[in-house]
């Protein structure tokens, strides 16, 4: 028997993780004619929901619980998708394929999804673990810091990526005195062009939201109720709050896997087909490391579009029995207040950048270059040239050249939304 | 005809709408969605409803047939 119609082999699937990225595998399994069993197991005691409210329209108090759920949750007993709430996966045993969850149920898989997301990081100086420091990833986190935001008087976040620049530009338009401490030179320094850190740093600042940057942490100081009082910095400052947010990135859970044998290193390794190491077991979402186009490396990448693009890829390749190669244009979008970022390519080997638009107009954009081809884009408060620069990136990992090079970008006339448009709309609507 | 109708809160600014169907979707300045036309005759419902099913957080819905 070939190893392709091997591959196909139907039997149950084990979808471990019921974030994003593994409701989206059960569902588009079930969806592109997948017969037998699929299980869904998640360890939260929660439906599937979204994760990107939690820092905003949630937060904000205009979505309840229910509002949060990913759309068709409630529908998976009718979709035939076995789904274990608040059970989590114990052991992956790769030899007699089966794998054990904490009801003691073995089931054996004819394959297996891993989509188990990740965690928050911890601190781990003093204090740490002091009642009123609070972290955000789940939907249990975000209530207890919903209720926090709105009864405390001072808030320092620990860390300024996504998740802490969103929070903070919720709490400050509360009325709470925010103050944002960042351990590298710029914010956002992991994901957006030192632009975009620029731009950021002036708006939050502007918001009457304190940055601090290059801040190294010592200690978190608590009162005599063992209650966080302050952030002490290895200067010597205090910085004192009522309520710390530690928001300083994510860690995949590998730990399933790893116990399997599975390798892994930031995150669940897995090849261009989102295969681990072992047959018929892949990995997918934020716990995955994969070879990035881009990069031309492996990474984890953190995103709703990641993990819904790589739940679809292997739901189709599950069912197809024909794997073929993941390829997607990255991207991630943040609402912080009154700003918008959104980023698409991935900018690690930039070796030029180009700005377009006037930053003092509040919208503009900066454009990443790998010798003459475009690798990525921030786009601040301007959604069209995102829109035109996603286009150009999509042709361009297509193998089609757009035009959009470095010497056109920084030429004179240059007009970005001339590029990546559709042609012709009279021609492609047949 | 059919009906757009926006799920609040969950648009996520990805602009997969509008690449799809430019005449009844935008975004503002903040990324986030507006909808142009919300009434969609006949004839582009397969269009609209490519828009939808294009969003990644099912933020979009098209009603009544
Ligand atoms: C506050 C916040 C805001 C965000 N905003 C945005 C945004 O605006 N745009 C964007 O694109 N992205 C955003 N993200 C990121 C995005 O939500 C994630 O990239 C996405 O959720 C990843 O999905 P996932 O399924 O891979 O992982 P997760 O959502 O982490 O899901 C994994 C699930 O698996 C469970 N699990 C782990 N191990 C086991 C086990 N052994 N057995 C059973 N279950 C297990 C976990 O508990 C979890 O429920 C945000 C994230 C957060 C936290
Ligand atoms: S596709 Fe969905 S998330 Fe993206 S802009 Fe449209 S409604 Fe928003």
């Amino acid at each position: 028997m070939t190893e392709r119609a091997a591959d196909s082999t139907p039997g149950p699937v084990v979808v471990i993780g019921a974030g994003k990225a593994g409701f989206e595998t059960a569902i588009a399994l079930r969806a592109s004619g997948w017969n037998d069993r699929i299980v869904l197991v998640g360890d939260e005691d929660a439906l599937p929901y979204e994760r990107p409210p939690l820092s905003k329209d949630f937060l904000a108090g205009k979505m309840e619980r229910d509002d949060v759920l990913i759309d068709g949750a409630v529908r998976l007993p009718q979709l035939e998708i076995e789904f274990h709430r608040a059970t989590s996966v114990e052991r992956l045993d790769l030899e007699s394929k089966e794998v054990v969850l904490s009801t003691g149920e073995s089931i054996r898989y004819s394959h297996v999804v891993l989509a188990t997301g990740a965690r928050p990081r911890r601190l781990t100086v003093p204090g740490a673990d002091l009642e009123g420091v609070v972290h955000l990833r789940t939907l249990a986190d975000a209530e207890v810091l919903k209720t926090t935001a709105e009864t405390t008087e001072s808030l320092v976040v620990i860390g300024g990526g996504y998740v802490g620049l969103e929070v903070a530009a919720h709490a400050a338009s509360l009325g709470v005195r925010v103050r944002v401490l960042e351990g590298m030179s710029r914010l956002l320094n992991r994901s957006a062009l030192p632009e975009t850190s620029e731009h950021a740093l002036r708006h939050h600042r502007a918001v009457g939201i304190e940055v601090n940057l290059d801040v190294r942490i010592s200690e978190l100081v608590s009162d005599h109720d063992g209650r966080v009082r302050g952030v002490l910095t290895e200067d010597g400052t205090l910085f004192e709050a009522e309520t710390v947010l530690c928001a300083i990135g994510i860690e995949p859970c590998a730990e399933l896997a790893e116990r399997a044998g599975l390798a892994v290193a930031n995150g669940i390794q897995v090849d261009e087909s989102l295969r681990t190491s072992a047959p018929h077991v892949w990995a997918i979402g934020d716990c995955a490391s994969f070879p990035v186009p881009y990069l031309r490396q492996h990474a984890r990448l953190e995103s709703v579009q990641n993990a819904v693009e790589q739940a679809r890829f292997v739901a189709s390749a599950i069912v197809s029995g024909q794997p073929g190669v993941y390829r997607a244009v990255p991207w991630v979008a943040s609402k912080q207040g009154a700003l918008t970022v959104q980023a698409a390519g991935l900018t690690g080997n930039h070796d030029s950048r180009v700005v377009y638009g006037d930053p003092d107009s509040g919208g503009f954009s900066t454009l990443a270059f790998d010798g003459e081809t475009l690798v990525g884009i921030d786009a601040i408060n301007s959604p069209r040239h995102f829109l035109a620069a996603r286009r150009v990136l999509t042709q361009e990992l297509n193998g089609t050249p757009s035009g959009l090079t470095l010497e056109r970008a920084r030429s004179s006339d240059f007009r970005l939304e001339d590029f990546g448009r559709r042609r012709d709309p009279e021609v492609v609507s047949g | 005809m059919h009906r757009i109708e926006v799920v609040e809160g969950k648009c996520i600014g990805a602009g997969n709408c509008v690449d799809v169907a430019e005449d009844y979707f935008d975004q503002g300045d903040d990324a986030l969605v507006i909808v142009l036309k919300e009434q969609v005759p006949e004839g582009d419902v397969a269009e609209v409803e490519r828009a939808v099913k294009a969003c990644p957080v099912a933020a979009l819905r098209l009603l009544g047939a």
